[in-house]
């Protein structure tokens, strides 16, 4: 009857209501939570009430797929050029004094100041002093070479850890939602909580997303490598324990990404999960530290070779002022040698040589006039003169070539700043236009008003209808 | 009901991105002003440093340079000034020896032997000189000295004289002993190595060969200590015999001015490269340390206007997010 019909409308008006200051309580409630898509009640209209059809989640897509990709490509960057500043400072950067570079130059000015006045031991001491300096500077440049790509595997082993708990996470929060939307609720939640975990992983792998029914996803990586499809995908990574100068992925003595026991690409380790940021510690581990690796041992060779050469020391049997651990330098195998570059002992007192040798040469028989400056003189020479690199190149003196190593890794860094300011740009563009997508607190306040309006106005409604029915109560 | 509107969140993000940037941004530049060198210099030269080392690497060596070349002159100041107390002392043996000939008296040949002694004396002390510790006229063994004792010398030379009473044999005695092979050699405790200093870059280098070992300082050796001979062997010589030997002395010494002029004049040389070498370090390092600062050095004008000009930027800042927190109608209602 027309009377209890306007009843049930208005008693659904009120529910809507009702229904719709819960939804916006929720939203202010939630104004600060990152992760968290904007609520609204989804409702029609039919004679005889106000049919609610569920709570529907305000997010774009699009956007979020987009700056899930740039949170991906902001951390690889990032990854990159931490690695490449630390390189930078280890190699040197130009005009310091505590620099590989820096003890070249102290040991030839001590060469210059000892050639001036060869008879004096103290010169000469200085010059055992500043070259063992420069032995240890690229000694210890050697090996913080190898401890940055320990941190690389280190990092690797992470990201794998926290890829498999993310994705286990994922794949979770697609079951319960299924559960939860066939038991009639309302899954919001846990999709926002899915969301969240998707952010999570995102900088680890850039992630393709593919939508099944009912608010199934599957994950995919950009290059093609299914993720997560029903079933998550579980890696293993077997971190190294020491990373020597020898261990390379090609060697067998690093470890790459396997899954079920396959690995992902028996060539660079990584195959199709690159593009974030277990992509660069990959690329630094296996591939941009080793070649920064190989310059600092071509750069140790040429050095050990210069004193070598028998137009620099026509006494030398091979051996020259710096060794290799106490052999002479091969050029067929020299991985390694920045990092066991040493003082040739019998120019060393403190190891047992003689001072002496430094004004008549290595493999002298005896000891020479102590006024002869000739053989401090050819060492100078030896440092300046233009030879080239193992492996070819313009031939430089030794200061030039450490120069251009340094030169070169500058260039790489600042290249690599230009990438990370662009990639930060990018990403904060994209964030403030999906976080524009969210809760203003502003609207949610006035819709409250409205909504305290349409409420008052409907409990107005069964006032007046049940005032109606008491008449009738009274005839 | 589609409505637009603007998250809360992407507000306050974008706030606190800005208030990140501009502090940063303060914090580089106050580093920049109190350091006054410029916070990444590589940056700066776009990554390409090469130029910028080798100019600091010429710095270092120019400077090392400088240091040993001016050794290397106080040591040829020292050698010159040795040279010319032998000249000076030839010179006055010269004159006092080549007046005296066969037939002058005996008083005149005695004074005129005693002279010549010690002139030998004088002339073998001043070979013997050193500066701390180092002797000027040992070659490379800088540590000898190079000459013993005048005195020693000459016994020597009478040593090898058969007999002290025939003028020509005299005569060829000591210069057998002065020349190369001779007893003079074996005496020598020094060498006659040349000295080699790199004292410029592209191997520019100073050389120092006189040594006691030297041609023309055996030359004048010889002419004085013909004299010292004439004095030690006394009376076994006739005196007109002493007579001509002192005045051949005496023409010994006046021609070997040449030899010795000659070493002047070598060493000379030697000296005014080191001067001239000298200057064009010191130009080059000005110039190179002034390429340096150019590179390195920040405009502290500059620094402070950009300085002050960020700190406004982030009290306009601080005083827009103060009023937009602010505007709510949470307020209103």
């Amino acid at each position: 009857m027309g009377i209890s019909t306007s009843l049930s409308t208005a008693l659904s008006g009120l529910n809507v209501a009702s229904r719709m200051a819960e939804v916006t309580s929720n939203n202010i409630a939630n104004t600060l939570t990152e992760g968290y898509a904007r609520r609204s009640l989804a409702i029609g209209s039919t004679w005889g009430g106000v049919p609610s059809f569920g709570v529907q989640r305000h997010v774009s897509p699009g956007l979020t797929a987009d700056r899930r990709l740039a949170d991906a490509q902001l951390s690889a960057d990032q990854g990159r050029m931490a690695m490449l500043t630390r390189v930078e400072d280890i190699i040197g950067a130009a005009g310091s004094t505590d620099s590989i570079a820096g003890r070249l130059a102290a040991f030839e000015s001590a060469l210059i100041s000892a050639s001036g006045e060869p008879s004096s031991d103290l010169r000469l001491m200085q010059l055992n002093g500043t070259l063992s300096e420069l032995a240890d500077e690229i000694n210890s440049a050697s090996s913080e070479i190898q401890a940055l790509r320990q941190n690389a595997d280190a990092s690797i082993a992470q990201d794998v850890a926290r890829l498999n708990a993310g994705l286990g996470m994922i794949a979770q929060l697609n079951a319960d939602i299924t559960r939860v939307q066939t038991a009639g609720q309302d899954a919001s939640n846990l999709i926002d909580a899915r969301g969240q975990a998707m952010d999570g992983i995102s900088d680890i792998v850039p992630l393709r997303i593919l939508q099944r029914g009912g608010d199934q996803i599957a994950l995919m990586s950009t290059s093609g490598m299914i993720l997560l499809d029903g079933v998550p995908s579980e890696f293993e990574f077997q971190p190294a324990n020491v990373i020597a100068a020898d261990m390379t992925l090609a060697s067998g003595g690093l470890s790459g990404i396997t899954r079920d026991g396959m690995p992902v690409d028996p060539g660079d380790g990584i195959g199709r999960l690159m593009g974030g940021s277990l992509g660069a510690a990959m690329a630094a581990r296996d591939d941009e530290l080793p070649t920064v690796q190989d310059q600092l041992d071509a750069f140790a060779l040429n050095l050990m070779q210069r004193f070598e050469d028998p137009s620099v020391d026509p006494t030398t049997a091979g051996l020259g002022l710096l060794t290799d651990a106490g052999n002479p330098s091969d050029p067929s195998d020299f991985v390694g040698l920045a990092g066991r570059l040493r003082l040739n002992a019998s120019v060393d007192p403190v190891q047992g040589g003689d001072l002496w040798r430094w004004r008549d040469g290595l493999g002298a028989a005896a000891a020479g006039p102590i006024g002869n400056a000739n053989q401090l003189n050819r060492w100078q020479e030896g440092l300046s003169m233009a030879t080239a690199l193992p492996g070819g190149g313009t031939p430089r003196s030794s200061a030039g070539h450490i120069a251009s190593l340094m030169a070169e890794r500058g260039t790489l860094r600042t290249i690599a700043e230009q990438d990370l300011s662009f990639a930060r740009a990018r990403m904060d563009g994209l964030e403030q236009a999906e976080l524009a997508h969210g809760v203003d607190s502003d609207q949610e306040l006035q819709r409250l008003l409205q909504i305290e309006q349409a409420y008052a106005a409907n409990a107005r409604v069964i006032q007046t209808i049940n005032s109606m029915m008491q008449q009738l109560m009274e005839i | 009901m589609s409505m637009v509107s603007i998250g809360d969140l992407s507000q306050q993000f974008i706030s606190s991105r800005t208030t990140t940037r501009i502090k940063s941004d303060l914090a580089r530049l106050s580093a920049e002003l109190s350091s006054g060198k410029k916070a990444d210099v590589t940056a700066h030269l776009s990554g390409d440093t090469r130029a910028y080392s080798a100019m600091s690497q010429s710095l270092a060596r120019t400077d090392a340079f400088i240091t040993v070349a001016k050794e290397v002159s106080i040591t040829f100041a020292a050698v010159q000034l040795s040279l010319d107390r032998i000249d000076t002392l030839r010179e006055t043996g010269a004159n006092d020896l080549v007046l005296l000939n066969g037939s002058s008296s005996e008083p005149q040949i005695t004074s005129g032997a005693a002279k010549a002694k010690e002139q030998f004396s004088d002339m073998i002390a001043v070979l013997n000189g050193s500066t701390s510790g180092k002797y000027h006229f040992s070659g490379t063994a800088v540590a000898t000295q190079p000459l013993p004792d005048a005195g020693d010398m000459i016994t020597d030379i009478l040593g090898t004289i058969a007999d002290p009473s025939d003028p020509a044999i005299v005569t060829q005695a000591v210069q057998d002993w002065f020349s190369t092979g001779g007893g003079y050699d074996t005496l020598n405790s020094g060498n006659s190595m040349a000295r080699d200093t790199i004292i410029g870059p592209n191997g520019r280098s100073a050389r120092n060969d006189v040594s006691a070992l030297s041609d023309e300082v055996r030359e004048v050796l010889a002419a004085t200590a013909l004299g010292a001979v004439v004095e030690a062997i006394g009376g076994s010589l006739a005196v007109s015999d002493r007579g001509a030997l002192l005045q051949t002395s005496g023409a010994g010494l006046v021609g070997a001015a040449q030899g010795v002029a000659a070493l002047q004049s070598r060493i000379g040389f030697q000296e005014a490269r080191v001067e001239t070498t000298l200057a064009e370090l010191g130009a080059s390092r000005t110039s190179l340390a002034m390429s340096l600062n150019e590179t390195e050095l920040s405009d502290p004008f500059e620094v402070a206007t950009r300085l002050e000009a960020t700190q406004r930027q982030l009290e306009l800042h601080f005083a827009t997010t103060a009023k937009l927190s602010r505007l709510s109608l949470a307020d209103y209602i």
